[in-house]
């Protein structure tokens, strides 16, 4: 059940808006617009005390951050009865990860959409996945005209197939609409989403020019069996109802020196990740020796995720 | 009159009691939040010893059904040496009968003969492109002869996929063989039925109607 306003709420949970009433002059003008926002309301479940009191996790101390991760774990326990480990991963002095993909033996299988599906805990009704798999007219670059939806047999004929996921802009203009700071780009080029603070207004979503944002309309709805419980924070951690996720490179994989499991699922050997800051990582031998594509370039963002034809 | 100005003096300081507010909670709103201690960087310890990347080697079966019928009632096999020990190579060979002995086998790679990667001296080898013996797994060896720019791309990490870790100071990675993914006979990749596409929850836009 969840209650429309607070008067409806249970014992114990107060929503925005009533604590709003008594709290609103001592808070910051993050939090004030946090509280009005539209679809909180509705959207996202009622808040218990400690949630709302919560620091925003860049400012929580290592004490804070445990009890916060502790919390976090408890409920998957009860609302999915599955047992997971959510961990704090942190970027790497010297690594800011870079993706390569190509195009010429890309053949559309959706392997990694499926990969992603799994991995990162996605609502499996709705067959979330941060990755959408975009049917092409060979010759044209153009993501507008891409078919998300072909079904049946792949590689067509004339048919190019193009994977679009999070580019991990150095400019990210989702980051600067943000009126909460609820998502940020991190030292090693990852751009986050804290989930406990954002309050699913959308503006990032409507800014990013790749469609790489995603709202979770409902809480995810994932059988006990089927949870990665190898969880983070900023990641894969099941995502309440009424916030926006994106694709994060995995980051609780590869933070700990792991590949992401997009690239580990795709059949066809177009996925090539790493550190740009190495120059005898697989992703700058892309990068220096090819000629790689970025996605909408006179947008002038900056992506780290390039595109490439054999 | 007096109350008068004691009315705007209250305004105006009204005024800028609230606009000072309005300030400061801009202002708190616009802070960066701030990294305690060192939270902002991982704190695990960095190792030089470099794990290892490991290239799967095939196991290839040798022995094959002849097709016949032991005294035991088990079908008799034979590997590639044994049974082609009687035969005479054929080097123009470049297809398959469709009523021969390997009948069933897809070949297309290109013009070339089945010699110029099976061994005639001892068909349970392959050979290089100068002729000396190699063993059946190690096809990523022959492969390459031919195809260098694929080969060298797939020592870059660029062809041929990985698994396991991007950083090796941190464990180890596993590689494919050429073919794991190729058909040494019919090396193109067939087509695969696609994975399902994605469903419309609730509220969502399909994202190329959007106006961008
Ligand atoms: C029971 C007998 C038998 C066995 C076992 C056998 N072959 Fe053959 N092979 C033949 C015959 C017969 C042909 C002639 C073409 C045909 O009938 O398909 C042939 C043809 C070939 C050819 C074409 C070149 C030529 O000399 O004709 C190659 C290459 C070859 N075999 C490789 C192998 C390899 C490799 C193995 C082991 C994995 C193997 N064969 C096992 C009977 C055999
Ligand atoms: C490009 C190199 C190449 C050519 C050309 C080639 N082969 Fe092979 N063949 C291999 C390799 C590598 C293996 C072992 C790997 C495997 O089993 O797939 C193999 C395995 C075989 C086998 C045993 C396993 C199986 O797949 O049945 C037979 C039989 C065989 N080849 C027959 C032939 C015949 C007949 C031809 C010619 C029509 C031919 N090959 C041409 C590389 C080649
Ligand atoms: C002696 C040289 C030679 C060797 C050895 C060789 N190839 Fe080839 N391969 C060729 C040639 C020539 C072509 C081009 C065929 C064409 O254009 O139709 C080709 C084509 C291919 C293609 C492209 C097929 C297509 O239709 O898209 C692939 C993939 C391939 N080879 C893989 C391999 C693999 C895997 C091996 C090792 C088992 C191998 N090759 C060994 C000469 C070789
Ligand atoms: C993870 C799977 C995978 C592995 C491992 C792999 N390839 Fe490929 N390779 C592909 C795919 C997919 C294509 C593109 C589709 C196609 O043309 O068949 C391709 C294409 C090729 C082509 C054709 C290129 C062209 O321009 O037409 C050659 C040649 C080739 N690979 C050789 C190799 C060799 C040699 C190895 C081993 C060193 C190897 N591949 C390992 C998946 C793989």
């Amino acid at each position: 059940m969840k209650p429309v306003c607070a008067c409806h709420a249970k014992p114990g949970a107060i929503s925005r808006r009533t604590a709003l009433k008594g709290a609103g002059a001592m808070l910051g003008a993050a939090a004030f617009a946090k509280a009005l926002a539209p679809l909180a309301n509705w959207a996202r479940e009622e808040l218990t005390v400690e949630e709302f009191v919560q620091k925003h996790y860049r400012e929580l101390d290592a004490e804070g951050l445990k009890q916060v991760l502790a919390r976090h774990e408890r409920s998957a326990l009860e609302d999915y009865g599955a047992e997971v480990t959510i961990g704090d991963h942190r970027p790497r002095e010297g690594v800011v990860f870079g993706y390569a993909l190509n195009l010429g033996v890309c053949i559309g299988c959706r392997k990694c959409v499926e990969a992603c599906h799994r991995e990162n805990n996605h609502d499996r009704p709705g067959r979330g996945s941060y990755i959408r798999v975009l049917e092409m007219e060979k010759g044209s670059m153009d993501l507008e005209k891409g078919n998300a939806r072909y079904e049946g047999l792949v590689p067509r004929e004339g048919r190019f197939y193009l994977p679009v996921q999070c580019h991990q802009c150095e400019h990210p203009p989702c980051v600067d609409v943000c009126p909460v700071e609820a998502t940020w780009r991190e030292d090693d080029g990852i751009v986050v989403v804290d989930y406990d603070w954002c309050i699913g207004c959308r503006y990032c979503e409507a800014a990013c020019p790749y469609h790489a944002r995603k709202f979770n309309w409902r809480k995810p709805a994932i059988p006990k069996d089927e949870i990665n419980p190898d969880q983070s924070y900023l990641g894969n951690r099941i995502r309440p109802a009424g916030v926006i996720e994106k694709c994060h490179f995995c980051l609780h994989r590869t933070r700990e020196g792991r590949l992401p499991a997009c690239l580990e699922a795709c059949p066809t050997g177009a996925r090539v990740f790493g550190n740009l800051l190495d120059p005898s990582s697989a992703v700058r031998k892309v990068i220096d020796h090819r000629r790689v594509y970025v996605l909408k370039e006179e947008l002038g963002l900056k992506p780290n995720f390039f595109y490439f034809f054999d | 009159m007096k109350r008068e100005w004691g009315g705007i003096v209250f305004s105006l300081g009204l005024a800028v009691v609230l606009a000072g507010t309005g300030v400061l909670l801009v202002l708190d709103g616009l802070r960066e939040p701030s990294w305690p201690d060192d939270r902002r960087f991982s704190r695990e310890e960095t190792s030089s010893r470099l794990n290892r990347e490991e290239v799967r080697m095939p196991e290839v079966e040798l022995a094959m059904a002849t097709g016949e019928t032991g005294p035991d009632g088990q079908p008799v096999m034979q590997t590639c040496a044994e049974c082609h020990a009687d035969r005479r190579p054929n080097p123009h060979a470049r297809s398959i009968s469709s009523k021969g002995f390997h009948a069933g086998m897809d070949y297309h790679h290109g013009a070339q003969s089945c010699l110029t990667c099976h061994d005639m001296k001892n068909y349970d080898k392959l050979h290089t492109v100068a002729g000396r013996p190699l063993s059946m797994s190690n096809s990523l060896k022959l492969c390459s002869q031919c195809h260098v720019f694929q080969h060298r791309d797939f020592v870059d990490g660029v062809h041929g996929g990985m698994s396991g870790h991007w950083d090796l100071t941190r464990g180890g990675r596993q590689r494919q063989t050429c073919i794991d993914c190729h058909d040494p006979h019919h090396p193109a990749t067939p087509p695969v039925e696609a994975e399902p596409p994605p469903v419309l929850v609730r509220g969502e836009t399909e994202p190329e109607e959007k106006t961008p």
